[in-house]
Parts: structure tokens; C-alpha cells; sequence
């Protein structure tokens, strides 16, 4: 053969040592393997196509689904007559209310929310008026004399206290080296009200009597 | 069995339902020992050839309906088994999560494990020098060495142009020469 003798020579060609090698495969089969095997592959062939039909009959099912096997009476259809009842009640339909009551419910909260910002506003304004009125008073009743010998008092009364109390810091000379002019400008810088409700509080409101 | 039949009638008689199973019977018959061989040069154990073996004629079975003609069963089914055999490979590579360096290594170790194999002996060291090589050049040696398939079948069966399958398996003799050399 022509071929074989070009392939022993292309071998010859490309090595010597290999193509002295023997041809043959050192593999065994086991015994009766190649009689046995067109029957165990037809076996095989045969249990694949088993497993085949298992995935093909969804489909097969599928398609039966089309089939009705249920029957009718003869002209069930032709003779089949439905009651219409004649007094109907009327149908409302539940969007007409829904346009318009949207609107009216924004208006509704608009009108409450403003009803709430003016009374509020107006309170306060009242609030306000009355009280710089009632300071307008206390202004004219005091008089700057008598507010200055109740500071002066009252200084008295913070030396004693800071002396008895050991732990007070001593560097603080704040209240000491206060004198009645510097008082006085601080007092004016106090405001009326914050005064009048000081001397409230500590039973000084009848205070004008030292006049 | 059906008497001797080429295998266009083989083919032919395969399309006949009557007929269908005896047709693939013979052509199992015709290829079982050549296709063995070639897929257990590839994996090496006759219980992976055996595997190889029913997976190549299943997929011959199911394909046989739409084969053409105008090609060859012989190299039809050749190429079949080539493919099953490396895929084969490829999937065991991937179960035992070796890297490609450890494919030749894996079935040099199952080739130790064969009976009767002794290193010192041409025909085993032929088999391990055969490992050694990239999987395209060792099966363009087997099918060239073993099989003397001339290039052109060989080139429809791994879909290889003959130049290129020259130089596979030049590359081929030249690295088996060499480790046979030196071992």
C-alpha cells in the first residue's frame, strides 16, 4: 500500500529511533468485550430512548389538553334563553362624588389651617399689648430713688451671705466694688418688666411706700 | 447481521425503520475495535473507553438520520469519538479540579496503574513519552502512528487543514524521539 509506505517513510524521515518502535498498544480489553458490546450498546440505544419518550410525553399531554371530551344535549344552545329582569336599579357610578369632593376637602383644610395661624397671631398680639401697658404703670409708680436703695439692699444682704459661705470664690468682686452709679446703669439697662416681676416675686410691690 | 455492506448502504438501510437496528449492529460490528482503540490511547482505562464507547454510538444513533451522504461514516464516527474522548478528559478534569499541567500527569499515573506496564519496556515507554505530548499533537500521532490515517481524512476528522496536521505531528515525532532519548 502506497500509503502506508509513505507514512512509514515520512516517519523513517522525521526519526529513526521512533520509527523502530513497535506499532502495537500494551492495552488489554477485557475478554469478549467486542462480542458483547453491539448487544450492551443496543441496550443502551434502547433505555435512552425510553427516558426520551418520559421527556417527550409532557408534550403529548399538552396537546390532548385541546381535546373536550364532555357533550352537550342535542340544540342546548338553540333552545337556551336567559331572564332578563325588567326594574333595574340605577347605577351610580362611585367616580362622580370622587371629581369634585377632592376639591371641596383641599379647600376645607386650607380654611382651618389659616382659621388656626390668625387667632394664634392676634393672641399674641394681645399678650404683648397688655404687658408693655402694665410696665408703662410699674414705670411711673417707682421711682429710680427707691429701685437704687433696694439694689443697695440687696447688695447688703449678697456680702453677708458670700462671707458666711467660705467656699464661694473670693475672686469674684463683682458685687463688691459695684458702687450706686454703676448700679444705675446697669439697672437702666435691666428692662421695666424684668423688674417689676422680680419685685413681685419677693413681696417688694408696695415698694413705692418708701417714698 | 446483514452480509458486508458499504457503508452507504449501511447508511441507507439505518433510515429504514425495519431495518434500522440490524444496520447499526453492523456498522458497530465494522467500527467497534478501531473506534476502542483510538478513544483508549486518549483516556487511557478500559472502563473510560467503555463510557466513551456508549456515549460516541448513542450520539451515532441519534445523529445516523441526518448524516449526509456525501461523507464518510468511517471518519463520521472517527470524529465523533475524538470529540467524546477529549470532552470526556475535559470533564473529569473539571470533577477533580486539576489544572491542564496535571491532565498528562493524571493519565501517566493511570497508565502506571495498567497491567503489566513496565517503564523499561519500548512499548510502555512509547505510551509515556505519548502523554507527554499537547492533547492536538497527541491525537494527530495516534491517528497517524497507530491508525496510518492519511492527512486528509484526518484533516475531516478534527477539521484541521493537512499542513497544519503535518506540523502537529512532526512536533510529535520530534518530542517522543526526545523522550525517549533521554529516559
Amino acid at each position: 500500500m502506497p500509503c502506508i509506505n509513505n507514512i512509514s517513510s515520512e516517519l523513517e524521515s522525521l526519526s529513526q529511533h521512533v520509527a523502530e518502535l513497535p506499532k502495537n498498544t500494551p492495552f488489554t480489553e477485557p475478554k469478549d468485550y467486542f462480542d458483547q458490546l453491539p448487544a450492551r450498546l443496543m441496550a443502551a440505544i434502547h433505555n435512552q430512548t425510553s427516558e426520551q419518550e418520559l421527556i417527550e410525553l409532557p408534550a403529548l399531554l399538552k396537546a390532548l389538553q385541546h381535546e373536550n371530551p364532555y357533550t352537550l344535549p342535542e340544540g342546548y344552545f338553540n333552545d337556551l334563553e336567559v331572564e332578563i329582569p325588567r326594574a333595574q336599579a340605577p347605577v351610580v357610578g362611585m367616580n362622580r362624588l370622587g371629581s369634585w369632593a377632592k376639591y371641596v376637602a383641599a379647600a376645607c383644610l386650607i380654611g382651618i389651617i389659616a382659621a388656626v395661624f390668625f387667632a394664634s397671631k392676634s393672641e399674641n398680639e394681645t399678650t404683648l399689648a397688655s404687658l408693655s401697658k402694665e410696665t408703662e404703670t410699674l414705670q411711673n409708680k417707682v421711682s429710680p430713688d427707691a429701685i437704687a436703695m433696694y439694689l443697695e439692699e440687696m447688695d447688703d444682704i449678697s456680702i453677708a451671705e458670700t462671707s458666711e459661705n467660705e467656699q464661694v470664690d473670693t475672686s469674684s468682686t463683682l458685687l463688691v466694688d459695684m458702687n450706686s452709679e454703676t448700679i444705675k446703669e446697669i439697672l437702666q439697662e435691666i428692662p421695666d418688666k424684668d423688674i417689676s416681676l422680680y419685685m413681685d416675686q419677693d413681696g417688694l410691690g408696695d415698694v413705692h411706700s418708701l417714698n | 447481521m446483514l452480509p458486508e455492506l458499504d457503508d452507504n448502504e449501511l447508511v441507507r438501510l439505518f433510515k429504514d425503520a425495519q431495518q434500522r437496528e440490524k444496520a447499526f449492529t453492523s456498522i458497530v460490528k465494522k467500527y467497534q475495535e478501531k473506534i476502542y482503540w483510538q478513544i483508549r490511547r486518549i483516556v487511557i482505562t478500559h472502563q473510560d473507553a467503555d463510557d466513551v464507547m456508549q456515549n460516541v454510538f448513542i450520539k451515532a444513533w441519534n445523529g445516523l438520520d441526518n448524516f449526509r451522504e456525501d461523507a464518510k461514516l468511517y471518519t463520521w464516527i472517527y470524529r465523533i469519538a475524538v470529540n467524546e474522548s477529549l470532552t470526556y478528559l475535559e470533564q473529569q478534569k473539571r470533577r477533580s479540579s486539576v489544572s491542564f499541567d496535571d491532565v498528562s500527569e493524571s493519565l501517566e499515573n493511570k497508565l502506571q496503574s495498567e497491567k503489566g506496564f513496565d517503564e523499561n519496556k519500548a512499548i510502555w515507554k512509547l505510551q509515556l513519552a505519548i502523554q507527554q505530548l499537547p492533547e492536538k499533537q497527541r491525537v494527530v500521532f495516534n491517528l497517524r502512528y497507530f491508525d496510518e490515517m492519511p492527512y486528509e481524512e484526518m484533516g475531516q476528522v478534527l477539521d484541521t487543514s493537512v499542513g497544519a496536521l503535518k506540523a502537529s505531528y512532526h512536533h510529535a515525532v520530534k518530542k517522543i524521539e526526545e523522550y525517549i532519548l533521554n529516559h
